[in-house]
């Protein structure tokens, strides 16, 4: 899964790749979304979105390569052919629940902001800049920085009992979900705090 | 006749002030027109991980200021603003009201009422024109004085000064946050639903429950931040209270919350995808956290100045 993502990474940067790993690619459809959501998101940004924006447009092309041997079929099989390839379609096309699951109530204050994975600093290196933001770069392309992680978080993080490691992810989340909520009370409030 | 008349008149008038119109002048009637037009603006909010459409609609009607804003996606989430109530609608919770002057969240009326902030602690530049929801706009941008806050750049709709879009970028021009309007929809009467809304009268206003707490002191804050409010609560039902301690500039606010120490080492640094800092300080039993959309260094220097009473 996450070799497919390299992969992804590697495509997007007009890397040359072997037949075998652009089949894994196409078979996989987390990383057509993801795919489709760089590239979205980087069309945002410059300014290059088309008049019809729509979010679902893998699920469509799948969907419509899915029908298509039902147009050329002969007339009398069409109503036949047609239920037998709908039928089929959920199977090539990306999910939506998935797909909003992972970032469609963002705006929402209650639900939302979780830190990205904890990133832990060793003691060693306190002063090393760990690329913990993922932004995007206000020109060119959208690129995957989640997938540049430093390899040796991984030993740091193992250090970690899992159980505390959680107790504190949930209590950072907590606080940045508190603070979403406390900008609302406190912020502007009229009758208080001046 | 008359209207041609006039229209020929206003084009007049209008192209005369633009020439001389500041920045300044600007905010001033962007902040006029977010208060009297009757108008409908369906946005783009776009952070690094998500784009939410919603619709952001303003009336007056009755004497009355309402604002209306509704997810257009994903489950169904609205607020309003009837003057100075504001009513929160959610699936996560039940409704609530309370006392305030604005719906928080990325919204074109972030920049209202604000002039003065904005005069304090940015340089302000008039850039150039662009063209958003089909209008032409003049863009703002919004540099911060020092290395304490992010950058702002405004898009202002030249014939009624509405702010249609707005971003945010961190200190090394990446963007954080893009709020954008995809159309403009002016009336000369306020909506159905804003009359309907300025109408309500039984939305009861939320007390809120906090122990008072006036503890903790700061030995810097950055130029423009003040101590906003201060109290004592549960910022989840399993974890015991902390004290907190809201900071903000007018524009942008942080969060410090002191609690007792935990047991696990807490990373200095924490950053969530839409731009949010945390910084985490130990001072022995306590652990300061700091919270909010501010560079990290500004984050860490105002964990750093905590200091009890």
């Amino acid at each position: 899964m996450s070799n497919n993502k390299e992969i992804l990474s590697s495509f997007i940067d007009d890397q040359t790749l072997s037949n075998s790993e652009l089949d894994a690619l196409i078979a996989d459809a987390e990383c057509a979304q993801d795919f489709e959501r760089y590239h979205l998101i980087g069309d945002a940004i410059r300014d290059e979105l088309s008049p019809e924006l729509s979010l679902d447009f893998a699920s469509k092309v799948s969907a419509a390569i899915a029908l298509e041997p039902t147009i050329i079929a002969p007339k009398n099989k069409v109503v036949e052919d047609e239920t037998l390839e709908t039928k089929k379609v959920p199977n090539n096309v990306v999910s939506l629940t998935s797909r909003f699951g992972s970032y469609g109530i963002a705006a929402s204050v209650a639900a939302v902001m979780v830190v990205s994975a904890i990133q832990l600093q060793s003691n060693q290196d306190v002063n090393q800049e760990i690329p913990v933001l993922q932004t995007i770069p206000t020109g060119g392309y959208a690129s995957p920085v989640s997938l540049q992680r430093p390899r040796n978080t991984s030993d740091v993080e193992l250090k970690m009992a899992q159980k505390e490691r959680l107790e504190l992810q949930h209590r950072m989340n907590s606080y940045v979900k508190d603070h979403m909520l406390q900008q609302r009370l406190k912020s502007n409030a009229t009758t208080q705090n001046k | 006749m008359f209207i041609r008349f006039s229209l020929i008149g206003l084009l007049l008038v209008s192209s005369v002030a633009l020439a001389e119109r500041t920045p300044i002048d600007w905010l001033e009637s962007m902040d006029s027109a977010h208060q009297k037009l009757n108008f409908t603006l369906p946005m783009v909010h776009l952070e690094p991980n998500s784009a939410q459409t919603y619709l952001f609609e303003h009336g007056v009607s009755n004497n009355k200021q309402v604002v209306y804003m509704a997810a257009l996606s994903g489950p169904v989430r609205h607020s309003y603003r009837v003057d100075n109530k504001v009513t929160y609608l959610e699936p996560e919770s039940r409704p609530y009201t309370i006392n305030a002057t604005k719906i928080v969240g990325a919204s074109p009326a972030l920049f209202v009422g604000k002039i003065q902030h904005i005069i304090e602690n940015y340089s302000m530049t008039m850039v150039e024109k662009g063209r958003i929801a089909g209008r032409v706009t003049q863009l703002i941008r919004l540099k911060a004085k020092d290395g304490d806050r992010f950058n702002y750049i405004l898009w202002l709709d030249l014939e009624t000064s509405l702010l249609l879009r707005y971003d945010l970028f961190d200190l090394d021009n990446n963007l954080l946050e893009q709020v954008q309007a995809v159309g403009l929809n002016l009336n000369t009467e306020p909506s159905e639903n804003i009359i309907q809304l300025s109408t309500r009268v039984n939305d009861q206003v939320h007390a809120l429950t906090a122990t008072q707490q006036d503890r903790w002191t700061f030995n810097w804050l950055p130029s423009g931040f003040v101590v906003q409010a201060s109290d004592s609560h549960r910022v989840d039902k399993a974890l015991s209270a902390v004290e907190y301690v809201m900071l903000s500039d007018g524009l942008s606010q942080v969060s410090v919350y002191i609690a007792k120490a935990s047991t696990a080492e807490i990373p200095a640094k924490l950053q969530t995808n839409s731009g949010i800092t945390m910084a985490n300080k130990r001072y022995g039993q306590y652990d300061v956290t700091v919270v909010g959309r501010i560079p990290y260094d500004t984050a860490f220097k105002i964990a750093n100045a905590v200091e009890a009473k």
